[in-house]
């Protein structure tokens, strides 16, 4: 079963149409990038997937579950890393990560599991156990990386988890998502505008400009068809064929 | 949806608690305050009226007379700071006065006894001098005053019984006795009503309390969701396997909590307050409470109020969180629910003067329709044992409440709560997000 799919999906919000009928799927198991220019609608496109927001036409599925008639099943599938997240300011590290995993937690045993395994993917040791408020925007996000990964959803959707890190958390943060994704059967959707990132990250990206789908491939397939050499190349030929 | 709902609440618990402005505002405030408040009030009172009693006042006699020395006598036994002076003219005694640092002057002029014994009125001059504008220089400065007042009355008394014959001066000074009776529930009570108003009027202080208590409450509702908002939270929030409903819920609980809390801590730093300031003022007081007069909770009426009080807390709490979800930060849902204070607080000024059913209907009808004045109806009401208004109260605020949740949960299931971007007090009104 496909773990996306996105039918002629369409948003406009008050007049600006930030989604023009795009269509892609995501399959099980897969890293799978949507990259674009800042505006192109990434985030609108996760959203709605999230079911944070409502498409104005067209459809999209979770693992054969709608979006919008099937929001609460949905919602227990997912695990959604908003592209600015922050955690309570006034809780430790730990505190936060025992919040997310009480909802997902069905007792003691799997609840200890889960907040381990948080522990484990942020890296932070002692740190967690000071206020959220005391951390670095890279601590901050590895936090929040960690609270997404740890609960294993059978979808992870990360809008451009890496931006504004340095390279060092960048780095940090992509390892992760990369190993998670391999050793736990994961399917992780993303968004990026660093297209670098994505083809050493993804096995199949979509590139989106202007609410709209460019083309969808394996990095390879891509850089072959544009016969170019990364995908920041091939991204400006798109484009410019558009 | 019930394990997530607690979760929820917990949180919110623990987050606000841990905010030094709540924590401080809501409850370790009014708990130091009221007490420190008292302490002082009764610390200045006591001290007020320790120096004006304390006070030291000169005589300057220059009558000489039987009159006067009894006079002098009279000041000698109540007050034993007394300086006689010396001086040949009223320059001099002003001047010595000064010098030596005295809060009044009393002057005998010449003629005084000879006056009272020829039954003409007797002059003597008080002088007082003011240092300074303080409720205690001014206090002990007019003890001369008061002084000389009070020896004039026992002069009449002595005056009465020596040359008239027929009569008690008691009866010359009150040939009247008004005995005030106060008719309430039909029963007859021995109390003059204005008594019992100044009695009646300390429970005034309650909904005053509890109009600050709400707003305070509601100050911590529209906050809780505009800091989801401010902090990037709520997006996280919103994608959880948690209905939204359990959100609101357990918002507008861990809220409710939080509040029930600065209540104690407002009561119990009220009640010292109020028995400091008792104690205090205490010996002039009446000693009169409503239940000895038959006015009074009955305990079935205590907790009706409090029913009818937590409904309108509710209602208040509900309001604010909804308004509060069109508010992108922190301030901007602070202002916005700012508006709601005056339409709270109408009905707990205007009602404190005139009762409900005595207004007309144009001004009666919006009244009813703010929960807020059930409140302040039904206490007045049920002190007298009358329960109409609260069960209509608890009736009209628990359908208010219901709409106003519905409407929020509404608008919490809607993307609004996440596009809906009212910002007070900057000039751009929509960024769109890129
Ligand atoms: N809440 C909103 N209200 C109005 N326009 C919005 C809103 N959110 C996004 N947009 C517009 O939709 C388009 C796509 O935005 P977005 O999905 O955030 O792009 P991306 O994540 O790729 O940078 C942009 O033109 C943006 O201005
Ligand atoms: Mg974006």
């Amino acid at each position: 079963m496909d773990a996306v799919v996105v039918e002629e999906l369409t948003k406009v919000y008050d007049g600006v149409k930030a989604l023009d009928k795009i269509s892609f799927t995501v399959r099980e198991g897969e890293i799978f990038g949507l990259i674009g220019p800042n505006g192109a609608g990434k985030t609108t496109t996760l959203r709605i997937l999230a079911t944070l927001i409502k498409p104005t036409s067209g459809r999209a599925l979770v693992f054969g579950h709608d979006v919008m008639s099937e929001a609460s099943i949905v919602r227990e599938i997912i695990s959604y890393l908003p592209e600015e997240a922050g955690a309570y300011r006034n809780l430790s590290g730990i505190e936060y990560l025992e919040f997310i995993a009480r909802f997902y937690a069905e007792d003691g045993e799997a609840f200890r599991r889960i907040v381990e395994e948080g522990v484990k993917i942020s890296g932070l040791g002692e740190r967690l156990r000071d206020k959220v408020k005391t951390y670095s925007k890279g601590m901050k996000r590895r936090l929040q990386v960690a609270r997404t990964l740890m609960v294993k959803p059978r979808l992870a959707i990360l809008d451009e988890p890496t931006a504004g890190l340095d390279v060092v958390h960048a780095f940090y943060v992509r390892e992760i998502i990369k190993e998670y994704a391999s050793t736990h059967g994961v399917t992780v959707l993303l968004s990026s505008h660093n297209m670098l990132e994505v083809e050493y990250l993804c096995n199949r990206v979509a590139m989106i400009d202007k609410g709209r789908i460019l083309c969808i491939g394996t990095p390879k397939e891509i850089l072959e068809s544009t016969s170019t050499h990364n995908l920041e190349e091939a991204f400006m030929k798109v484009v410019s064929n558009a | 949806m019930l394990k997530g709902l607690r979760n929820i609440i917990k949180k919110e618990i623990k987050d606000l608690l841990r905010d030094p402005k709540i924590l401080f505002g809501m409850i370790l405030m009014p708990i130091i305050i009221f007490p420190v408040m008292g302490l002082m009030m009764g610390f200045s009172m006591k001290t007020a009226v320790e120096t004006a009693k304390s006070a030291r006042i000169a005589i300057w006699d220059s009558d000489g007379g039987a009159e006067a020395k009894n006079l002098i006598e009279y000041l000698r036994n109540i007050n034993p700071n007394i300086v006689i002076l010396n001086s040949s003219s009223l320059n001099e005694s002003i001047n010595v006065s000064l010098e030596l640092g005295v809060s009044s002057l009393i002057v005998i002029p010449e003629g005084f006894t000879e006056n009272i014994s020829a039954g003409l009125p007797g002059v003597v001059k008080s002088y007082t001098i003011i240092r300074s504008l303080a409720f205690s220089g001014i206090m002990s400065g007019a003890s001369g005053e008061r002084l000389i007042e009070a020896y004039s009355r026992i002069l009449t008394v002595r005056i009465i019984s020596t040359r008239i014959y027929d009569v008690t001066p008691d009866f010359v000074l009150n040939p009247i006795r008004a005995s005030s009776m106060t008719i309430i529930k039909g029963r007859v009570i021995p109390i003059s009503p204005s008594i019992i108003a100044s009695v009646a009027s300390q429970t005034i202080t309650t909904p005053i309390m509890l109009t600050i208590m709400i707003i305070f409450a509601m100050q911590i509702a529209a906050t809780s969701i505009a800091i989801e908002k401010e902090e990037k939270t709520l997006e996280t929030l919103l994608s959880l396997p948690v209905s939204r409903f359990g959100i609101l819920a357990g918002k507008l609980g861990g809220t409710i909590i939080i509040a029930v809390l600065g209540a104690a801590a407002f009561m119990v730093g009220y009640l010292v307050y109020a028995n400091q300031i008792f104690v205090s003022y205490g010996e002039d007081m009446p000693q009169v409470s409503l239940e000895s007069i038959g006015i009074g909770l009955t305990p079935q009426a205590f907790i009706v109020l409090g029913v009818v009080i937590f409904m309108a807390l509710l209602s208040s709490l509900a309001l604010s969180l909804s308004i509060s979800v069109f508010a992108e930060d922190v301030r901007s849902a602070q202002t916005l629910v700012g508006y709601l204070y005056l339409p709270l607080m109408i009905p707990a000024f205007m009602l404190m003067m005139v009762d409900l059913n005595s207004l007309p209907l144009p001004i009666a009808i919006p009244l009813y329709l703010i929960p807020y004045t059930y409140v302040i109806q039904a206490s007045k009401d049920l002190l007298l044992g009358e329960y109409t208004s609260s069960i209509i109260g608890i009736a009209y605020i628990s359908l208010f409440t219901l709409a106003v949740l519905y409407f929020a949960a509404r608008m919490f299931a809607t993307e609004k709560i996440l596009t809906a971007r009212l910002r007070i007090f900057r000039r751009k009104t929509i960024t769109p997000k890129t």
